[in-house]
């Protein structure tokens, strides 16, 4: 029989863009939802271990001493610090700082909406925090109490973290072993960067004052995990593309 | 009391956050998974439907030249007929715009001296005076090709559909950061989020360029409202509410320009913002009621006509979040689901979360943009602002009654002029 197109010809067209979609197997699937389930239960039941790797890096830090403090996600480590509350008239210069510098941005400057909206946002920030205080006459947190509050988002943000990635990236074709790299790297550096920056923000607090908390928690909490992520998300995409678009279109492209 | 309410606040803005979570890992795990519907290029052999194709232009020297040799050149014979309308124009377009209509029996030129100026009204006015049912619009930057245009046109074989949408890609993507990400949005947009509502039969958005409708059904509602700055929305929601079908063709690519500042970028969602919000106080009635809608179409058009709510509600979860942290609460599981918001939620244009970008940046074959996803978030301010900018612009505009003026996007020809 002889064929318009040989098969030889039809392995090699490459399907429309507008209707094509990867081919993820069915085994591909529940293996990836397994592992991904079977890494956040492992995390689960070795958390108290993991907790206390983390109490030892933090210790490493040499910047207080670290205690254990019971929270609904069990003993999470705290590093000792100080985070001295100001004096009424330096939070009242803050405020006022942070007015100029909003109004600044507003008026004066000639940047662009993204540099206005970043130091208007940040300057508010400041300008409510110093504000607040003013008005309670104390911090909104001790500083154990926001160690501890820090370490609680940490934990809940490597146990939610994996498993929500995990989850989202079974509608692309990863390979199971990406995958488990995927939530792996994700918890890894969850991890790594919560205890440098609990070295950080400790530092910073000791070295500064409580109106730094909200910022700091705020900016640099777990919105920088979920960009981190969301990088790792990323690069681990790029590699999934470069094999489609390397791989025999009919063997991983569908199309309708 | 105080804090319960706050607490209550933010509750609410996650779980609202939540839904269109949800809604974007539908649309985009049945992007997917699931076969796709085409469209009707299948039909492309069958007779060409007569066809008018409506240019708006105003000031556009640098790009008129262009579209009209594209789209004269789409069919040899008499079935297509176009119409450049030349809106108040102050410099060379008139010109170019009679020589070629000097040269081409297909060219019918408008021209608008008087009356107000803008592209509902322009359309309105040659509407009256073009021939054909099916109309499609093209701004003038874009440069659609011929198999384009039939393809597009195919959709009204279909005595169901009252418009039709095809795909729109930046063609300046590689200019800048800014256009970059905008390319990834777009991506978004349109490969998985239009072509999936096509394919689950919801109501793709008729975008009001690289698309069109049926004339016959646009005069019968009155013709475009000349008062909303988004007149392609208001349109897909009228045509839509009164039973009509929006067809999108994902394979019908059109190339734009997207801005390539940051501050184009936020006079253009401003402007969108405005536009949606005045149409969801104008439709939203209509779309609920609507004895054509099923549950779903209604459920998916409501949640498209409240997307721009989104921002200005997530940046209030922000505020009171941060308020609750000065007051010393246990705030970890709110930022946590906050942040997640906040990052997933950046590409405010058209909404796609990056799970949503990277899909469709992977199906459309693209490698190292993926890398950008992240950075997506440094639009997070520009988008919040322009959109709550815009929605309180809206909301002037309805408890004055104040009618939007026209604002033409500057042309990187222009520019580089």
């Amino acid at each position: 029989m002889r064929h318009a197109i040989s098969p030889h010809e039809t392995a090699a067209i490459r399907p429309p863009r507008a209707t094509r979609r990867p081919i993820v197997s069915r085994v591909n699937l529940i293996a990836s939802a397994l592992a991904v389930i079977g890494f956040e239960a492992v995390l689960v039941v070795f958390l108290p271990r993991i907790l206390d790797a983390y109490a030892w890096t933090l210790s490493r830090f040499e910047i207080g001493p670290v205690t254990r403090e019971a929270s609904v996600r069990g003993e999470v480590p705290v590093v000792g610090f100080e985070a001295p509350l100001p004096s009424p008239n330096v939070l009242v210069a803050i405020m006022g700082a942070a007015a100029l510098v909003a109004f600044a941005a507003a008026y004066l400057t000639r940047g662009g909406p993204l540099l206005k909206g970043v130091v208007i946002a940040e300057a508010t920030l400041f300008g409510a925090a110093a504000a607040f205080m003013l008005a309670t006459g104390e911090p909104p947190f001790g500083a154990s109490e926001f160690g501890s509050l820090y370490a609680e988002t940490s934990v809940l943000t490597w146990l939610v973290l994996p498993l929500l990635l995990g989850l989202i990236s079974l509608t692309v074709p990863f390979r199971v072993w990406e995958r488990a790299v995927l939530v792996a790297l994700i918890v890894a550096h969850g991890m790594l960067l919560s205890a440098l920056r609990f070295g950080f923000f400790a530092e910073t607090l000791d070295a500064g004052s409580a109106v730094l908390m909200a910022p700091l928690f705020l900016n640099f909490g777990p919105l920088l995990d979920f960009m981190g992520a969301v990088a790792i998300y990323s690069a681990l995409l790029v590699r999934v593309s470069a094999r489609l678009a390397r791989g025999e279109p009919r063997r991983v492209w569908s199309w309708s | 009391m105080v804090v319960a309410v706050l607490w209550g606040w933010v509750g609410f803005v996650v779980c609202f956050m939540a839904v269109y979570a949800v809604r974007h890992l539908v649309l985009t795990a049945g992007r997917l998974f699931g076969a796709q519907r085409t469209a009707y290029h299948e039909l492309l052999d069958s007779a060409e439907e007569p066809l008018t194709v409506l240019i708006p232009m105003h000031n556009e020297r640098a790009v008129a030249a262009r579209v009209l040799g594209k789209v004269v050149s789409a069919r040899a014979d008499q079935s297509l007929e176009i119409v450049p309308i030349d809106d108040h124009s102050e410099d060379e377009t008139p010109d170019i715009v009679a020589d070629y209509a000097s040269r081409y029996e297909a060219i019918r030129p408008l021209t608008r001296r008087s009356g107000p100026r803008g592209k509902p009204a322009g359309l309105n006015d040659a509407m009256a005076l073009s021939s054909h049912d099916a109309t499609l619009v093209f701004d003038a930057d874009y440069e659609p090709s011929g198999d384009l245009i039939n393809g597009l046109a195919s959709a009204f074989v279909d005595p169901e559909v009252g418009a039709v949408m095809g795909r729109v890609v930046p063609q300046n993507a590689s200019t800048n950061l800014l256009t970059r990400l905008l390319d990834l949005e777009r991506s978004g947009g349109y490969q998985v989020d239009q072509q999936q509502r096509h394919t689950m039969a919801l109501v793709p958005q008729y975008g009001g360029t690289v698309g069109g409708f049926r004339r016959s059904v646009m005069q019968r509602f009155g013709g475009f409202d000349v008062k909303v700055l988004a007149e392609d929305t208001d349109a897909t929601y009228r045509l839509a509410a009164s039973g009509w079908r929006i067809a999108y063709v994902n394979w019908a690519e059109c190339y734009e320009e997207v801005p390539t500042a940051l501050s184009g970028r936020f006079k253009q969602l401003r402007r969108w913002a405005r536009g949606h919000t005045q149409v969801l106080f104008k439709r939203l009635v209509a779309v609920v009621r609507s004895p054509y809608l099923t549950r779903k179409q209604k459920l998916d058009s409501l949640l498209i006509l409240f997307i721009y709510v989104v921002p200005p509600l997530l940046a209030s979860g922000l505020v009171v979040n941060t308020t609750l942290f000065m007051l010393g609460e246990q705030v970890g599981l709110a930022t946590v689901a906050l942040a997640l918001f906040a990052i997933a939620y950046n590409a405010f244009g058209n909404f796609a979360p990056f799970y949503q970008i990277g899909s469709a940046v992977l199906i459309d074959g693209g490698r190292q943009r993926l890398m950008l996803m992240p950075m997506l978030f440094g639009m997070y301010f520009v988008n919040t602002c322009a959109v709550t900018f815009g929605m309180f612009d809206a909301l002037i505009d309805f408890a004055r009654g104040r009618a939007p003026t026209w604002d033409k996007t500057k042309r990187m020809e222009e520019a580089s002029a």
